[in-house]
């Protein structure tokens, strides 16, 4: 419960982490979903965003630019932030069958990232009025390339954490991690 | 985050504020649901309210105009994409695109109406305790199957209370690393690295102590909730959002 409500936390801070690339920034906040998934598994990963989407209805300020409430989950970026709570599970769920091979961690990845627009192009389009065509040049393809970084960054650092983790779980293994 | 803003809870001598947190979200979901569909008279009729409402919670406009700037100008790109896009009486040729009077109307409207969305959602944060909100959110929750109330107030509140610290370590890994001229690398792959793995790093060590924290203090899911109430105050609440909800389904 611990491990799932601190990575809520991080999704949070993500939308005011951002890195300038050319452009489009990457903002890291799918990055942590992607991250919650494979460091959490399915079940607390969707948790987790769960908890974040939850609060962020309620009208507390978890959502980027420090704003909340239903009116940005119904606004023109609503369905990506639903987008994370498939995605996350998705990763989480992959990641917990892949038993550590890379490919399918990386695939789950992916497959995570295009449910993110698979949820976020279809709500920008009905929100805004665009046509498909519009919405999917404006909502989608400027941040592929950040999103191959995020997934080889969200990749990384699970591999990394993993055994930080594991060593936690054992008896005065924190104090080993630390 | 971590700083005082309009967001952040304050006792102010204003009557919304003794509200109960329940009215209050409810009030937010069914004015916010209601807004989708309404039209501009309606539209404007709530603008007056809630900026009534602000004048009362906030010294100043500018205030809030710092505080939102960033959905504001994201709002302002949806109204110019729909004005660019939507066929019309041209105002303005920009190269092949025309910005025309039909679509700067529907953006303005879709923009109009999120706005005040957003503005209801910080009327609320402005006036409600985060363990008011804890217990609400508890209460709403109480009847739905599969799903731990307690847990899930209980994770709410380790997240508003952990956003501040974790922004504090990003921003200490970020300083340390542009002092080691880490930020200087063009290669992104490793600029999200090096920034991420210490920052989640030290997030996943720290959760093990916070556990320990959390049980020497007796901070469980099962600890005592807000004391939650009904006055009149309530009933006045509660009716005004139903009075808008049904204007703003009947314009």
């Amino acid at each position: 419960m611990v491990h799932s409500s601190l990575m809520a936390a991080l999704i949070a801070v993500g939308a005011f982490i951002s890195i300038p690339i050319g452009p489009v920034p990457i903002v890291m906040q799918n990055l942590f979903v992607l991250l919650a998934g494979l460091l959490l598994g399915g079940g607390w990963a969707a948790a987790s965003v769960g908890v974040y989407l939850l609060a962020g209805a309620c009208g507390l300020p978890v959502f980027a630019g420090g704003t909340g409430g239903l009116g940005r989950l119904l606004g023109p970026t609503g369905g990506y932030l639903f987008g994370f709570l498939a995605a996350a599970y998705l990763v989480g769920k992959v990641s917990e069958r892949a038993c550590g091979r890379p490919l399918i961690e990386l695939g789950g990845l992916v497959a995570g990232s295009m449910v993110i627009y698979l949820f976020g192009v279809p709500w920008l389009k009905l929100v805004t009025g665009m046509d498909w065509a519009k919405s999917i040049a404006v909502g989608m393809i400027p941040f592929l390339i950040g999103d191959a970084v995020k997934i080889l960054a969200a990749y990384g650092v699970a591999r990394t954490l993993r055994p930080i983790i594991a060593l936690q779980a054992t008896p005065g293994g924190i104090d080993k991690a630390g | 985050m971590a700083e005082l803003s309009i967001f952040t809870y304050r006792p102010r001598p204003v009557w919304i504020v003794d509200c109960d947190p329940r009215i209050k979200l409810a009030a937010l979901a069914g004015l916010s649901i209601c807004s989708l569909g309404a039209g501009w008279t309606a539209l404007a009729l709530v603008t007056v309210v809630t900026s009534i409402l602000w004048l009362r919670l906030v010294p100043s406009l500018r205030v809030l105009w710092n505080q939102t700037k960033y959905f504001i100008f994201l709002l302002a790109l949806v109204v110019l994409a729909r004005g660019l896009l939507t066929p019309g009486q041209v105002l303005l040729e920009l190269g092949p695109l025309d910005l025309t009077a039909e679509g700067l109307a529907g953006g303005g409207y879709i923009a109009w109406r999120l706005l005040v969305i957003v503005w209801w959602s910080i009327i609320l944060t402005a006036t409600t305790a985060a363990a008011q909100i804890r217990s609400a959110v508890a209460w709403f929750l109480r009847p739905v199957p599969l799903v731990n109330e307690k847990v899930v107030a209980t994770m709410i509140g380790l997240l508003v209370r952990f956003i501040p610290v974790i922004l504090q370590q990003v921003r200490e890994t970020m300083a340390a690393q542009q002092a080691r001229a880490v930020a200087a690398s063009s290669n992104p792959f490793r600029r999200a690295f090096k920034l991420i793995l210490p920052v989640v790093r030290r997030v996943f060590l720290s959760a093990d102590r916070l556990v320990w924290a959390m049980e020497a203090r007796c901070f469980t899911p099962d600890r005592p909730f807000y004391h939650l109430d009904r006055g009149p105050a309530d009933w006045l609440l509660a009716s005004g959002a139903v009075v808008l909800c049904a204007a703003l389904l009947l314009s």
